[in-house]
């Protein structure tokens, strides 16, 4: 995976890949610029991810290639699946991960079972909202870049570190296109940490979240529960509500609801309930909410 | 001290840059804002043997906002005939209360002829009873005459059109000739019989009254594709009219599953030509997000 057009054997110098060295070394060998490329990793030709042959590759990325759902269809040719709800708040138990699971083309739903949180390693996870490509590609690659922190420095990467490796990527890439709302979240030596990294660069630090076509209704129900000292089982139903309200007002969200909690032990998935389950047994406690007053 | 024509100079070069941002900002929004898909929803309907179904939604939204759970809305003239609307919410109950007043009208202005419709008459029980055998003939209109009124209120809206598009259903009544074989002691005399059957009728309207007609199901609306797809499967001919509400309920249930802009529940009904005629309302429930 890391061979290039010359050399096919792993080497010694494997542990050099990320630094100046291995990369001043690469630019020698290959032709073209690979500046813009992630120094970790090159595919094909070296240094190089194909641009439109046109006069401004930057908008025409951004024309063709932005998401296709809510009012952004601006008639492309294709339609990038977009549309979601993902939220994540930290609460004096750790953190809650609560996401969607629903992907559409323009109005057609392309899959109602997408993984939209990315299990970065059994201590970091990231969230996906916006282009699913760009967002699973970006991640991995991202926990292919704490990988190799780990091995060169001997402990885990700490969340903040990692968001900001997200957010340099980005903020190289900024004006070409990328769809990316995503959330980076995990514990490491600091206590519990929660970040949002966005297409533009933004990278930011914060208690609570949600991202996607249906976050303003899932603030709505995050905003009026959330309170700091909240037992484990009232975070798991405040962000199963969240996400069961947000699928039900927002046409772009709905499927099923993975839910995770974030310790000091790492990542746990507790539940994946189909919205449509949820639908049913709140309509029930407001029938029995009713009848008791 | 600027002189008059550079002031104009730089007049006309700012108001050049202000319309090319505004040419610019306007280039997205299409979807929200297409009238046809705006509000969401989508409209099948169906034949069977003696008997026809439409499946309507229940969705009411703005753009990708959902704002109301409610059943759309359905025009039923009588009991043979049912139009159903899909497209932009305002515009359907314009469109429906203007051919529901047309209608009423020419009913009320109407004898036992005027050339409206097929000039066909119903029995229907009067209110008073049954001791006197008393019946009212009423005087109905076929579907066929309704599709065609449909298509000569929307087009009459060429230039502005109503942004809806309706389908109607029923049974249209058609005079068959039977022969009669009658025995009379030594001669046989035959007799010609007219009779009235009633056949599915079915056609779908675009926003400017364009009649496309079917011997077996129509849809409309946003999942309208994917409408086609699951009732081209599921259909087959001579459906009974529980198999057909049935049928057609699956076809419609399955392509709404896969749309974000219809859904939230489902109404058939089922117009019935065999013994009393009527209309059956089945309400089914889907996905709620």
């Amino acid at each position: 995976m890391f061979s290039t057009g010359n050399s096919m054997a792993v080497g010694n110098d494997i542990l050099d890949i990320g630094t100046q060295k291995y990369e001043q070394r690469q630019q020698q060998v290959s032709a073209g610029s690979g500046s813009m490329c992630p120094s970790a990793i090159q595919f094909g030709e070296p240094g190089a991810f194909d641009v439109p042959n046109v006069a401004d590759p930057a908008a025409f990325c951004r024309a063709n290639f932005a998401s296709a759902s809510g009012n952004k269809d601006a008639n492309q040719a294709i339609k990038f699946a977009k549309g979601t709800t993902t939220l994540a708040f930290k609460f004096n138990g750790g953190i809650i991960v609560s996401v969607d699971s629903r992907s559409t083309m323009g109005a057609y739903i392309a899959s109602g079972t997408v993984k939209k949180v990315i299990e970065i390693n059994p201590f970091l996870l990231g969230t996906m909202a916006g282009g699913a490509a760009d967002c699973s590609f970006w991640e991995r690659n991202l926990g292919t870049q704490c990988r190799m922190y780990e091995l060169r420095n001997k402990k885990r990467i700490s969340v903040a570190a990692a968001s900001k490796l997200l957010a340099n990527t980005t903020n190289a890439y900024r004006g070409y296109g990328l769809s990316m709302g995503t959330m980076i979240t995990g514990w490491d030596e600091t206590g519990p940490q929660l970040y949002y990294v966005d297409n533009d660069g933004t990278r930011l630090k914060g208690n609570m979240f949600a991202v996607g076509s249906g976050s303003t209704y899932a603030y709505g129900i995050l905003d009026t529960f959330y309170r700091k000292d909240l037992t484990i089982e009232e975070a798991i139903d405040l962000g199963k509500r969240a996400i069961y309200h947000a699928t039900h007002r927002d046409a772009y969200s709905g499927g099923i609801n993975n839910l995770y909690h974030v310790t000091k032990e790492g990542w746990t998935k507790i539940h994946a309930i189909d919205v449509n389950e949820m639908h049913y047994e709140f309509a029930e406690e407001k029938k029995n909410a009713m009848q008791s007053t | 001290m600027q002189t008059p024509q550079s002031l104009l100079f730089t007049y006309y070069i700012f108001i050049l840059l202000l319309s090319s941002t505004i040419i610019q900002l306007k280039t997205v929004n299409a979807q929200e804002q297409d009238p046809t898909t705006m509000n969401g929803g989508s409209i099948m309907a169906m034949s069977g043997q003696n008997c026809v179904a439409i499946a309507v939604d229940k969705r009411f939204g703005s753009g990708p906002q959902m704002v109301n759970v409610s059943p759309r809305n359905v025009l039923i003239p009588n009991s043979k005939c049912l139009v159903a609307f899909t497209g932009l919410g305002g515009d359907c109950q314009s469109l429906a209360e203007e051919l529901s007043i047309l209608i009423s009208e020419k009913m009320m202005g109407k004898s036992s002829s005027s050339g409206f419709g097929f000039g066909l008459e119903e029995s229907c029980g009067d209110g008073s009873g049954g001791e006197e055998g008393g019946s009212v003939t009423k005087s109905i209109i076929s579907p066929r005459s309704m599709a065609s009124l449909t298509s000569h209120v929307l087009y009459g809206r060429r230039r502005s059109p109503y942004y809806v598009e309706p389908i109607i259903a029923g049974l249209e009544p058609v005079v068959v000739e039977e022969e009669e074989r009658g025995e009379d002691d030594e001669t046989t005399t035959t007799q010609k019989r007219k009779k009235i059957q009633y056949r599915p009728y079915l056609c779908a309207q675009d926003v400017i009254g364009a009649k496309s007609q079917s011997e077996s199901f129509v849809c409309s609306g946003v999942a309208s594709k994917s409408l086609y797809g699951t009732a081209e499967a599921m259909w087959r001919p001579n459906l009974k009219p529980d198999e057909l509400a049935r049928v057609c309920g699956r076809a419609f249930l399955s392509a709404l599953e896969r749309d974000c802009l219809s859904g939230y529940g489902a109404i058939v009904y089922v117009i019935l030509g065999g013994g009393n005629g009527g209309i059956m309302e089945y309400d089914l429930a889907c996905r709620s997000d």
